[in-house]
């Protein structure tokens, strides 16, 4: 009774979560499963994005141009990580993990605190869903049309010339070279593609909640990962468009399970821990399997 | 003006000259992978390079894609030194298959979006689609003189395709637009006989049928010597034997064993 009380409460909030975090999801994805090239710059770029909408919208701008603004400063970290990877030859990882770190300071710089409340202002949800910024099944709703309309421009684009040549450089670098491709700038496009995604996850989130925080990034590339994970075994990968859809579905069932489980009585700082677990296990089961062979 | 015909009739397409590089000079495992190579290509030219592991001619096939920068020496194309361009700018004017078949086509990529990316081999990619229905249309045609039934099988990931159906691919890929230069690095050597038998087939088809001026390395006496308008021999970085049609005609697997041997014990003696 308790259980089926606590998780009916939570059900249209995880909805709304879920749908938030398509973005950062597909913000792993793109690097690690297009690309071949691990990136953990999502973690930074979503409180920037944050920030940046935060900032924008405290001085005035509508919430639309503060979004947009946000996706262009998360161009602009995802294509420093990829330079700083290409460039100065830092292994990827390590490159994403400066980038985030410094992102830290800038954030707390372009907010001028470390937190900023956006109460009194407008968002895209007042905007759409009235005063009061609707009810979580509109919000969810208005989530998840952004959510398709990205995927629908993200799909058209990598059906492209230039799409084409981007997935061919995730798929063999060397071969792309021989095809006349110029392999560095597609993977600063591609980082940088990410890093925007990312960061307008975290200024729907800020305008979600009416609140950015500097802290708002933590753990997110886990559960970007995570969400990935398990939309690949839900719906696969052998298809660009289920590739594509994956982290977004895997992103929902996340946070049905994260409902599930706190509404089992889970402690909300435990699920981090799960949530690695998780990762782990998924990651190493095939090579256990392997072994026991 | 550089004479940039070789010596020969007819405008030399491609010329080598004095192509030089040497692996981790001043260590001890310096080694001379190129020394002063120097040649030139007649338009349609499809010559052969047979020679010794380790005698160069994966080097100079790199050399001209732009894998391996020169230390010194020239590389023309139609009397345009290309030697300083990255080998993605070089792609405009050469295509090439490897050795592994693995290498030459993205396995995540359906064949036709292989086919589609190669049919923009060097030119501006831009926001319009890279398939349609007349695109499709050509390819399917284009890959059906191979015989595999590819062509019922075009949004197959080529991740799905044996190593002889790739490099079959790859063949065709690299002359969809004819390139001025083609690059064949022992593209049969991964495959089966039988598989082997078919692409050099096919090679040879494609690379007579658009005039390719090409430079096939192979390890395989007998292929060298069926196929070919021209045949080289490297030994430690050098050309050892320059043999043109009429000469190559004459030659005989023995006759090539024997060059080897004696250049074997040229080196041996001096
Ligand atoms: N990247 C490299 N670094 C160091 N040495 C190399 C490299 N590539 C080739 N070599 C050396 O140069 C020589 C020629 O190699 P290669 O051109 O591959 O010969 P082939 O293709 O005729 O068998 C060999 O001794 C080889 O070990
Ligand atoms: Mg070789």
């Amino acid at each position: 009774m308790d259980f089926v009380d606590i998780y009916f409460n939570l059900f249209t909030v995880s909805l709304v979560q879920g749908a938030i975090f398509a973005f950062p999801a597909l913000a792993v994805m793109i690097p690690f499963r297009m690309l071949g090239l691990p990136d953990l710059t999502s973690e930074g770029a979503f409180p920037f994005g944050a920030a940046i909408v935060a900032t924008f919208t405290v001085a005035g701008f509508d919430p639309v141009v503060s979004l947009s603004a946000a996706v262009l400063f998360g161009f602009v970290v995802g294509a420093a990580t990829a330079l700083i990877h290409l460039y100065l030859r830092v292994p990827s990882l390590l490159a994403g993990i400066i980038v985030l770190t410094m992102l830290f300071s800038i954030n707390i710089r372009v907010m001028g605190k470390p937190n900023t409340a956006l109460f009194d202002n407008d968002s895209i949800f007042t905007l759409t869903l009235g005063a009061e910024g609707g009810e979580p099944w509109t919000q969810f709703a208005l989530i998840l049309a952004l959510v398709l309309a990205f995927l629908a421009v993200f799909y058209w684009f990598l059906n492209t010339e230039l799409g084409m040549a981007l997935r061919c450089v995730g798929a063999n670098q060397t071969m792309s070279r021989a095809q006349g491709i110029p392999t560095h700038y597609y993977i600063v496009a591609g980082i940088a593609m990410a890093g925007g995604f990312s960061a307008f996850g975290g200024a729907v989130m800020a305008q979600h909640q009416a609140y950015a925080d500097v802290n708002m990034g933590v753990g997110v590339l886990i559960v970007g990962l995570a969400a990935t994970i398990l939309g690949e075994t839900l719906v696969g990968r052998g298809t660009l468009v289920r590739q594509l859809v994956a982290p977004v579905v895997g992103s929902l069932a996340y946070f049905q399970v994260v409902a599930v489980a706190l509404a089992l009585g889970l402690k909300p700082s435990d699920l981090k821990l799960l949530t690695g677990l998780f990762v782990l296990i998924t990651l190493a089961t095939p090579i256990l399997l392997r072994a026991k062979r | 003006m550089r004479d940039v015909t070789g010596g020969r009739q007819g405008p030399a397409s491609i010329r080598v000259h004095d192509a030089t590089k040497v692996f981790s000079p001043g260590t001890p495992n310096e080694k001379t992978a190129l020394r002063k190579v120097d040649f030139a290509l007649e338009d349609g030219e499809f010559a052969v390079v047979i020679g010794s592991n380790g005698a160069g001619k994966s080097t100079l096939l790199n050399a001209l894609a732009g894998e391996v920068l020169l230390d010194s020496g020239e590389i023309l194309v139609d009397g345009r030194d290309v030697g300083s361009q990255p080998v993605y700018r070089r792609a405009k004017l050469i295509s090439r298959v490897f050795q592994d078949p693995m290498v030459g086509t993205a396995p995540e990529l359906s064949i036709e979006e292989n086919l589609a990316v190669a049919v923009r081999r060097g030119k501006r990619k831009t926001f319009r689609l890279g398939l349609n229905r007349r695109k499709r249309e050509y390819f399917r045609e284009r890959i059906s003189v191979l015989g595999l039934g590819l062509e019922n099988r075009l949004s197959e990931k080529v991740r799905s395709l044996s190593g002889g159906q790739r490099q079959s691919l790859a063949l065709i890929m690299a002359a969809l637009l004819t390139p001025r230069l083609m690059l064949l690095d022992e593209h049969t050597s991964a495959l089966d006989p039988r598989a082997a038998e078919l692409v050099l087939k096919l090679t040879s088809d494609v690379v007579t049928g658009d005039k390719i001026t090409t430079l096939m390395v192979t390890h395989n006496m007998q292929h060298a010597l069926r196929f070919g308008t021209r045949l080289f021999m490297m030994h430690e970085g050098g050309i050892v034997l320059d043999a043109p049609a009429d000469e190559k005609a004459g030659l005989t697997v023995n006759d090539l064993v024997g060059r080897f041997l004696v250049t074997n014990d040229k080196m041996l003696l001096g």
